[in-house]
């Protein structure tokens, strides 16, 4: 048994006793033993197990209310607390739901559970669900406040219901924040099977029934759907949690989506420029991996290739797709569909179709952590997973290419080198073009075939190496396209952007800049196609060069 | 007093490329159907506007425009109206499996009034068919204020407070509790 496993096995321990913390949440469990204490004369230990109502799906991915089952609350952090909200002494709950307290004999307490995974181990972390309408608060499922009693032994075991009553949730929506958790504790517990001295950045899931899919004020719970946002304290997640329009915390899959999203830009990259995506959508290859990395992570982790969210009155609708099914609409590097099949086939026990890989979640941590893959020249694309695994795994390589090319994906290397399929955009290849200081220009396009913003064609990328710090000049100038084509472009090194050339002249782009010894992608598109609502969204080419 | 509500027959149009006003010039301001910040949760790829000024007197009939526009090329769009029991709904015409392609828009007229004072939410439960088959959902919604009370509003992304302000205590959630 690994380290981590023994960590959570281990009932929670006295804590804090008799120490006088109080009910902030900082107030976090400390020095964690390997032992039970054994109760002091005149203390009383207080056992219990914790379980929430878990609402699983039906077929057609509404909430099935009247299949609801009660799971362990595992991992979080539960207290003994007086009538003042002293904490008396903390512990985290075991894999079981279970914990051990121990408190003086006759002492009038609650027990309360966070809405907080800690694991202080080996592996760390600590995941919390907030309410972001009441200032990002944990949760706390409370117990009554009673006496420990005389006796050296009590038992405590508490439930979260949740709260449904047939046509409404009449009562507190107790089990929700925990199926959250639950969800991520499968995550965490998942990655520290494999690597148990992972650390994990801390994160906040911000849920509340005021949670709408109104785009506003998220503190008001304007929260316009569930996502990641990376730039919200350093990376937030956001759920939704409106009754009768679209509620997510049973919803797993939407859950470890969006964690996956957390995955990779706090433990891995991502490249991702977000917005609306479809299974069918000709995607920037950045956005359909980040998205098909969510779908299929979300797929292993709960070892049920069927994605579901539920949604619309009495949460009894939704949809589902199988990431399995491999029909789907323009497969290819620029797919989320085929992506996310790949991944997950890469994982999967099932052999099917083209797959013939069983590999686990292991070789996908492996690179997807590795210096190779995180601090690369070259975004984060199946290009660089699939370059990653044939370095890091070269006997899969063959059941690899098997799958790749069963999504018509055949490039080469972590820039997609040879790629052959352009997803019918044919500036679309290569998939990064190549220009050398004072050398040929390469010949750009822009273009919104397939959409605007995040779509294949939008933007191009160009390699630039330079060998030694060097002022450059970059130019981008129109060689087809009306005239309302306004070029621009971003500089990046590795995923760190170093430039960003906006200007709003039209037909060109011209950027002077000193650039340090170094690998670079730039990024190439036209305005117009990436902002804008629309009407002047269009197909423009250019000529790029970088002059010394 | 109840008043009979005016019906409005119009019927949901499927317009082109209507939203133009972010594309005037080089603003940085992003399109409607690209609204949602960060990563989204799967879905139907759809993204709503509209004209509401934000603000509805008791008993008002308020007429407002919503627009729902799409990043697909292809596929049917159903639409329909999801409202709470304090706003009587009185025209909208739902949206049946409607064709669509890259560009389209659908302008959704709306009627409604409200006898109590609240802030309410007019959602929009659209349902993506590819041709395919392959279904997929998404709730839209606008914020609808009644009344003098409900004075804390925003549907702007740039007024956007995010709290994070530090946490001094926890939202209390009761248990069903055996003590033995």
């Amino acid at each position: 048994m690994n380290l981590v496993k023994q960590s959570a096995t281990i009932l929670a321990v006295l804590l804090f006793a008799g120490c006088g913390g109080s009910a902030d949440s900082s107030s976090t469990p400390q020095n964690l033993s390997s032992s039970q204490p054994t109760p002091a004369t005149g203390s009383t230990e207080i056992t219990g197990k914790v379980t929430y109502d878990r609402v699983p799906h039906t077929l057609s991915s509404g909430l099935d209310y009247e299949n609801t089952i009660e799971l362990p609350v595992r991992g979080a952090v539960v207290e003994a607390v007086t009538a003042s909200g002293e904490v008396l002494t903390s512990g985290v709950l075991d894999s079981s739901g279970t914990y051990a307290l121990t408190v003086d004999a006759g002492t009038e307490v609650r027990i309360q559970i966070k809405s907080q995974l800690l694991s202080n181990a080996t592996a760390k972390w600590n995941f919390s669900v907030t309410d972001n309408t009441q200032d990002n608060q944990l949760y706390a499922l409370q117990g009554s406040l009673a006496s420990s009693g005389t006796n050296s032994r009590q038992t405590r075991n508490l439930h979260a219901p949740h709260g449904w009553t047939g046509q409404s949730y009449e009562n507190p929506r107790a089990a929700a924040p925990f199926a959250i958790l639950d969800s991520v504790y499968l995550a965490a517990q998942s990655f520290a099977d494999i690597d148990p001295n992972i650390e994990f950045p801390e994160l906040e899931i911000r849920w509340s029934t005021e949670n709408k899919t109104v785009i506003g004020n998220k503190a008001l719970g304007q929260i316009g759907t569930s996502a990641y946002f990376p730039e919200i304290d350093e990376g937030t997640i956001y759920l939704l949690g409106e009754e009768g329009r679209d509620t997510d915390e049973y919803d797993p899959h939407v859950v470890l989506h969006e964690w996956g999203h957390y995955f990779e830009h706090q433990m891995s990259r991502t490249d991702s420029i977000g917005g609306l995506h479809s299974l069918n959508d000709r995607l920037d290859p950045r956005v359909a991996f980040s998205e098909a990395w969510g779908n299929a992570l979300s797929a292993i982790l709960l070892d049920d290739p069927t994605y579901r969210d539920s949604s619309g009155s009495n949460q009894s609708s939704g949809f589902s797709f199988n990431l399995e099914a491999g029909q789907y609409a323009n497969p290819g590097w620029f797919s989320e569909a085929s992506i996310g099949s790949i991944i997950y086939d890469i994982s999967d026990e099932t052999s099917d179709g083209a797959d013939r890989l069983s590999a686990g979640l292991g070789p996908l941590y492996t690179v997807m952590r590795s210096e190779t893959y995180t601090d690369g020249p070259v975004f984060a694309t199946i290009f660089a997973l699939a370059d990653g695994m044939r370095r890091e795994f070269p006997d899969t390589a063959p059941a690899l290419e098997a799958l790749l090319g069963a999504q018509l994906i055949s490039g080469e290397g972590a820039n997609g080198n040879g790629e052959s399929n352009s997803g019918a955009i044919r500036s679309a290849l290569p998939v990064y073009k190549e220009v050398r200081v004072n050398g040929a220009a390469a010949q750009l396009c822009s273009v919104d075939d397939a959409g605007l913003h995040n779509k294949l064609g939008n933007r191009e990328f160009i390699f630039l190496s330079l060998d030694a710090d060097t002022d450059v000049t970059l130019e981008l100038i129109k060689t087809s396209g009306d005239d309302d084509r306004d070029p621009d472009l971003n500089i990046w090194q590795g995923n760190r952007l170093v430039h960003e050339s906006r200007s709003s002249a039209q037909g060109q782009e011209v950027l002077q800049t000193r650039l340090s010894a170094g690998d670079y992608v730039i990024e190439a598109f036209d305005f117009f196609n990436i902002n804008g609502a629309g009407s002047k969204r269009g197909d423009g080419c250019y000529s790029f060069t970088v002059t010394e | 007093m109840f008043i009979k509500l005016l019906r409005i027959t119009a019927s949901a149009v499927i317009f082109a490329s209507a939203q133009t006003a972010a594309g005037a010039d080089h603003t940085h301001q992003k399109s409607d159907a690209q609204a949602h910040a960060g990563y989204v949760k799967p879905g139907a790829a759809v993204a709503l506007s509209h004209d509401y000024d934000g603000k509805t007197q008791l008993g008002e009939f308020e007429t407002i425009t919503a627009s729902i526009s799409h990043i697909y090329e292809s596929g049917a769009l159903s639409i329909t109206l999801l409202s709470p029991p304090e706003l009587q709904v009185s025209a909208f015409v739902p949206v049946q499996n409607s064709p669509i392609y890259q560009g389209s828009t659908f302008e959704l007229p709306i009627q409604f009034s409200a006898a109590v004072n609240g802030a309410f939410t007019l959602s929009f439960e659209t349902v993506y068919e590819s041709p395919e088959g392959q279904q997929s959902r998404r709730v839209l919604s606008i914020p609808v204020y009644i009344g003098t009370t409900a004075v804390e509003k925003s549907n702007s992304v740039e007024s956007d407070a995010i709290k994070t302000v530090s946490k001094t205590g926890v939202i209390g959630l009761a248990a069903i509790e055996v003590i033995e």
